[in-house]
């Protein structure tokens, strides 16, 4: 009898799969923070992290979501542990409504992406004490953004894990 | 099949009876050990250590940006070199076409410069007589050949006969308000008072009606005529001046029915060259 177990990989190659994505999107947002010339960036590793909390719970531990955070922190210059308070506060948050994220459409969970998008970008403003009406549009232009890149995020996230876990 | 309801049942399973791994029991010492991270790096500035050595160590993908900066400044220049040097070799083509056509406007004044040089140097053969100059305008070649000629001189006269750079070429057909009709010499119409330098025989020679051809009217059997005799125009009768060539002999036939030989003479006139017409009294 065939078992799914067989086809699974192991837990351990699946965690390292999810650090490494998280670490690829925390490269790619320092990367994009030098490119945007904007005081805010654009949020990949937040949505990264939303998604696995979301898609694989279990999966998701302490270690990626602390790294990932240090990794921001370092590179984008804030103080150490700013970004891994708000991403262990998300990654809290989401594993306690996953149930009902997952259960939500698209557009709903880009919605809902939006605000904590809208929140993540409101605790930098008061951290770096940035208050200006400029950064009020980019906050927003940054948001819409960050939305709209959500089911990219989804897709691809979604098609790579598929893959990793069931294969063809 | 079962393996497929069971494969399905176990993902149903997995994804509604899962937990997260972020139990507060956990998550309030994470938070507790960010703030302690924090005051860390507030109080003894461990970030900036942390972030010389990282520089160190990541050097090497710091210089990414730099890296693609370049190749794109290198890419981009490339392209800019190769657009000014398609440019640059437009407008040298440009200059080529114009010195093209300047070459050929300078060949076409030289020629025309030689043109005039030559019925110059006719026009000395006509001693005392009064010369005219006139521009060819048209040329028509099918049924009748024709040259146009533009004159401004009133003191031509229908009994002037035309030359060009290569000598006696036409007649005067019609004789209208600035302009002049010229027909060949060639045409059938026209019998010119000839002799041939090598016997002075006279004889008459008609056009044949195709360029450059003329026909020997009514020359006996046992006359002296050979391949090659050049025949000049004898100037009797007053309608041609004396002496000016015609053509040579080329083809001599002889036919048992008449008593004349059927005998050919070419020359190598160009009835429509050249761009100036001289016109002058016999």
């Amino acid at each position: 009898m065939n078992s799914l177990d067989d086809k699974k990989p192991s837990i351990f190659n699946f965690y390292f799969f999810v650090g490494l994505t998280l670490i690829i999107a925390s490269m790619v947002e320092v990367l994009l923070n030098d490119f945007l010339l904007s005081r805010l960036t654009l949020p990949l590793t937040l949505m990264t992290l939303i998604y696995w909390n979301v898609a694989t719970p279990r999966n998701i531990g302490f270690f990626w979501t602390m790294l990932s955070g240090f990794i921001l922190d370092i590179f984008l210059g804030y103080l150490l542990g700013i970004h891994v308070v708000i991403f262990l506060l998300t990654s809290y948050f989401s594993q306690r409504y996953f149930h009902r994220f997952r259960a939500l459409f698209r557009l709903q969970q880009s919605l809902i992406v939006a605000i904590i998008v809208f929140i993540y970008q409101i605790y930098f403003i008061l951290i770096s004490n940035n208050f200006a009406l400029s950064i009020i549009f980019e906050l927003l232009i940054l948001t819409i953004i960050s939305s709209l890149f959500w089911p990219i995020i989804y897709g691809v996230l979604r098609y790579l894990r598929i893959k990793l876990t069931y294969g063809q | 099949m079962f393996g497929g309801e069971h494969k399905q049942t176990d993902i149903a399973q997995s994804a509604i009876f899962t937990t997260g791994s972020m139990r507060a029991s956990r998550f309030y010492p994470a938070i507790l050990f960010s703030f302690l991270i924090m005051y860390g790096d507030y109080s003894f500035d461990l970030s900036s250590k942390i972030r010389i050595i990282s520089s160190y160590i990541f050097s090497p993908f710091t210089q990414i940006e730099y890296l693609a900066k370049d190749s794109f400044n290198s890419f981009d220049s490339y392209f800019s070199s190769q657009k000014k040097l398609s440019e640059e070799i437009d407008l040298l083509r440009n200059q080529i076409r114009d010195l093209e056509n300047q070459n050929l406007a300078l060949q076409n004044t030289k020629t025309s410069l030689n043109e005039l040089e030559e019925l110059f140097d006719l026009s000395k053969s006509f001693q005392e007589r009064k010369i005219f100059l006139g521009k060819i305008t048209d040329f028509k070649k099918f049924p009748k050949e024709i040259v146009s000629v533009e004159i401004r001189s009133n003191n031509i006269t229908k009994d002037m006969i035309a030359f060009n750079a290569f000598g006696l070429i036409g007649v005067i057909d019609e004789l209208l308000n600035n302009s002049i009709k010229i027909i060949p010499l060639h045409n059938a119409s026209i019998k010119i008072p000839a002799k041939n330098t090598r016997t002075l025989e006279n004889i008459i020679i008609i056009g044949s009606g195709k360029p450059k051809t003329f026909q020997i009217e009514e020359f006996k059997k046992n006359g002296d005529i050979k391949k090659g005799d050049e025949i000049i125009s004898s100037g009797l009768g007053g309608r041609f001046p004396e002496g000016f060539l015609l053509g040579r002999v080329t083809e001599i036939k002889e036919n048992d029915q008449s008593n004349f030989l059927q005998i050919t003479v070419e020359n190598t006139f160009d009835f429509s060259f050249g761009s100036t017409i001289l016109f002058t009294k016999p």
